[in-house]
């Protein structure tokens, strides 16, 4: 599809969310009473949108914005007659993203306003039956409590089919995290939802003051994670700056690590592993060239192919390294897989090896195949291919098929562009190492 | 039981008047619940970026002070009563490291607020906490307690030589998220509980969970990316190219003198990843063209600080990798303001380490360091150093 066609599709579809949302809105208008007082409304307004734009990692790449949480106190506070137009209204105004402002962006905005305003009404209006007709008292706790976290779901869940349907569209290459995958997101937010309609009741039995003791602590909870996050960030920048580092020694395997992350990631999709074991396996594939440290320059800039003694030596080296690293409870799982990776190379070893690394392995070994090397030129990507079925009794049929479907599901080429090419390169490599 | 006299009288007298003010004023059986969730709330400790914990303690406290509108005769006693108790079971799940910072800092901190709380208590005209006026009164009363607690446990620790007013304004910049935690959900629970019930529970403890959550995922990463970064300066020793052990001692060493001298607890840190990491750069040395060649300890630090400064979060670490081989001040020469105190640190700690390892004794390497402080050391980081290694080598006799 060319890319005005599929510009043209997004801001159909844009428009139609925005019409849809703004007629829920409209029809809202009629049926329901304003929200009062508007100073409240304001400020739990302020509470939801600051929640919507900042939500937090709290698992490996699980982000939660407590938003649903204000949704359910708001729509508690406002009771019956006003509760759906309140939050409604809440998630319209949150649509407006400061970096869409920014950067005059009108289509993602319009989107958002209609997915956020559908899904709010559709939520709330579930949580209604919940509501007490009379002011809310001790005694309505356990129903709004279990109301508001089933409607937590369907809110979800409809604000979920609503992205699912726009990502589609607008964004066709790019993946979206199965709904039958989300279950910690659902439990999440019908905590949230639970809590939320808990924190309402609290806000009209006891008063406002609830709402600041609320917000503090919410506030640490939120520096904690940012935190969290940031030092996540910096202990795999950190390991990925020595990963460069070590990459500098070598320049022949310059970008090697990050090519070899790649494909373990795609590989590993291919066969259906879930996030937790493609985390382990991406940091795997970023340490498992560490260990070339402590092998000397000799070894690693070798003209030509290595000795059984001299590959030994290096192994050596680098087992050594890998001992160190081993040390670091986080990263013992990944330095088990690298081991597994040189234990599936040694032809005397009967070790078991695992999955992930039989993946590592056939990652390694294409990117070695395709790119140059101090003792040999890149092969085309055929010939990878090729080689790599030959092996599959070490590597394992489904590994090599996976890679191989991956690769050619995302339409990439690697290696040298033809076998002439591939030979001329050959041929170059060959007279430096008759040179050194 | 605690070191000093005073120590054991207060923790064998307090109980008692505890004890005697409930007979006297007739407490029930209230009293003694609240003691006990006092006694439980010191185990449990909610960590603060800066690895000191808060007791749960500070959150129950809190909680009791608001339902009983500010009974000071409530709460107080039934903390000196849960005092022994808290005490015992700090020192046999946390040890003495944690108790000690605990002890007398949170008991002081309370006493104190419950002084602020009764004294308020009769200026609030509706003699309620629920109000505004009370509110800020309980804020009052909470940020005194904090204050109150990480001054006194800053002038028991080795930051001491800070000026008081530095260390509580230091001290309260690393600590606040955990108490503002816990004083927040402490209140909540104080404020609904009579209209909620037990749903007052949920209330308070669901977000005080969401904080605790948050924060100990923030300890057990940075847990995490210590033990990487001393895996990382550990690889030239794995190598060959290093001393074994020398990147760990050398922390060790600066990390105590940084204390001793009063750095931060940041600081500390980029001191403590900078001596892990400022021998990084000999992994060049891998390459025999460049061993065989002539190369100076400064261009050792100039690669261990670009291999360093590959990583955006370690740049200030890198900083001070870089500036470790300038030495304290040239002959003939100003002293550079500028050359960073962690430097300075690393610099004296690594030498240290180095005469050792040339087979000096600690004192002979000390004697050598101070014949070059002012030239190539800082005086003020020698004399540092000699006053920790005096105090680790009295306590280990």
């Amino acid at each position: 599809m060319t890319s005005t066609s599929q510009d043209r599709k997004t801001a159909i579809l844009a428009g139609a969310f925005a019409a849809a949302g703004a007629v829920v809105l409209a029809v809202l208008f009629v049926v329901q009473s304003d929200p009062q007082p508007l100073g409240v409304w304001f400020v739990l307004a302020a509470a939801f949108f600051f929640l919507q734009i900042s939500a937090v990692e709290v698992n490996d790449r699980l982000f939660v914005s407590s938003a649903m949480m204000v949704a359910f106190t708001a729509a508690v506070v406002f009771g019956r007659e006003s509760a759906v137009l309140a939050v409604v209204l809440m998630a319209a105004v949150s649509a407006l993203h400061p970096d869409d402002l920014r950067e005059r962006r009108w289509r993602q905005p319009a989107g958002n306003f209609g997915q956020l305003v559908i899904s709010a009404a559709v939520g709330i209006a579930v949580f209604l039956p919940f509501l007490p007709d009379a002011p809310v008292t001790g005694g309505d706790l356990p129903l709004l409590a279990v109301g508001a976290a089933l409607a937590a779901v369907v809110y979800d869940w409809v604000n979920f089919r609503l992205v699912a349907l726009y990502v589609r569209v607008a964004y066709p290459d790019r993946d979206l995290r199965p709904w039958s995958k989300m279950l910690a997101n659902h439990f999440a937010l019908s905590v949230l939802g639970a809590f939320g309609g808990i924190l309402g009741a609290a806000y009209v039995l006891v008063g406002p003051l609830i709402l600041p003791l609320m917000f503090l602590t919410f506030v640490v909870g939120h520096v904690g994670f940012a935190s969290y996050s940031k030092l996540r960030e910096a202990h795999e920048d950190t390991i990925r700056g020595f990963v460069k580092a070590v990459e500098a020694l070598d320049p022949y395997t310059r970008g090697h690590t990050e090519r070899v992350a790649r494909f373990v990631r795609m590989t590993g999709e291919e066969l259906g592993l879930g996030p937790e074991r493609l985390e382990t396996l991406r940091w795997a594939a970023l340490i498992h060239d560490v260990g070339k440290v402590a092998v000397p320059a000799s070894l690693l800039h070798k003209p030509g192919l290595l000795t059984d003694d001299e590959y030994s030596q290096t192994v050596r080296h680098m087992q050594v390294v890998e001992e160190v690293l081993s040390r670091v409870d986080f990263l013992r799982p990944m330095v088990a897989i690298v081991a597994g990776q040189h234990a599936l190379l040694d032809e005397e070893s009967e070790a078991e090896v695992p999955l992930e690394s039989r993946i590592l392995a056939t990652a390694d070994a294409f990117d070695a195949m395709t790119s140059t090397r101090s003792y040999r030129s890149a092969v085309t990507q055929a010939t990878a291919f090729d080689q790599l079925r030959r092996r599959e009794d070490v590597y394992g049929p489904e590994v090599v098929t996976a890679l191989i479907a991956a690769i050619g599901a995302a339409g990439e080429v690697y290696g040298s562009p033809d076998e002439e090419s591939a030979a001329e390169v050959e041929r170059l490599v060959r007279e430096r190492a008759i040179r050194a | 039981m605690p070191d000093t006299f005073l120590g054991r009288l207060a923790l064998l007298v307090t109980p008692g008047l505890g004890a005697g003010a409930a007979i006297y004023w007739s407490a029930g059986w209230k009293f003694v619940l609240v003691a006990a969730i006092l006694a439980v709330g010191h185990l449990l400790l909610i960590p603060n970026p800066s690895g000191r914990g808060a007791p749960l303690l500070v959150a129950v406290a809190a909680a009791f002070a608001l339902e009983s509108q500010g009974s000071a005769v409530l709460v107080l006693g039934a903390a000196a009563v849960a005092l022994p108790f808290g005490w015992l079971g700090v020192q046999l799940v946390h040890g003495r490291r944690v108790s000690d910072q605990m002890f007398p800092a949170e008991p002081a901190g309370l006493v104190v607020f419950v002084g602020v709380m009764a004294v308020t208590a009769t200026l609030i005209p509706t003699g309620t906490y629920s109000g505004a006026l009370g509110m800020a009164a309980f804020g009052v009363a909470a940020v005194i307690w904090f204050l109150t607690a990480v001054g006194v446990r800053g002038l028991f620790s080795r930051q001491a030589r800070l000026a008081p007013r530095r260390l509580v304004v230091v001290r309260a910049l690393e600590d606040w998220p955990a108490y503002l935690a816990l004083f927040s959900s402490g209140a909540l629970y104080g404020l609904t509980a009579p209209a909620m019930g037990w749903w007052a529970i949920p209330l308070a403890g669901l977000p005080y969970a969401f904080s605790h959550v948050s924060l100990h995922r923030v300890q057990t990463t940075r847990s995490t990316y210590r033990q990487t970064i001393q895996a990382l300066g550990a690889i030239p020793e794995a190598g060959g190219l290093v001393t074994g052990g020398h990147a760990a001692r050398v922390a060790d060493i600066a990390v105590g003198v940084g204390a001793e001298m009063g750095l931060s607890a940041g600081v500390l840190q980029r001191l403590e990843y900078a001596a892990f990491l400022h021998d990084l750069g000999r992994v060049v040395l891998a390459n025999p063209a460049v061993a065989a060649g002539s190369y100076t300890l400064s261009d050792v630090s100039g690669w261990s600080a670009a291999i360093v400064s590959e990583a955006r979060y370690l740049e200030h670490v890198a900083e001070v990798v870089a500036a470790q081989h300038h030495p304290y001040r040239r002959p003939g020469e100003e002293r550079d303001p500028d050359h960073p105190l962690a430097s300075k640190i690393l610099r004296v700690a690594a030498a240290y380490d180095g005469e050792m390892n040339n087979g000096l004794s600690s004192l002979e390497a000390i004697e050598t360091l101070h014949r070059g402080a002012a030239y190539d050391y800082d005086p003020e980081v020698v004399t540092a150093l000699r006053r920790v290694l005096e105090r680790r080598a009295a306590s280990a006799a």
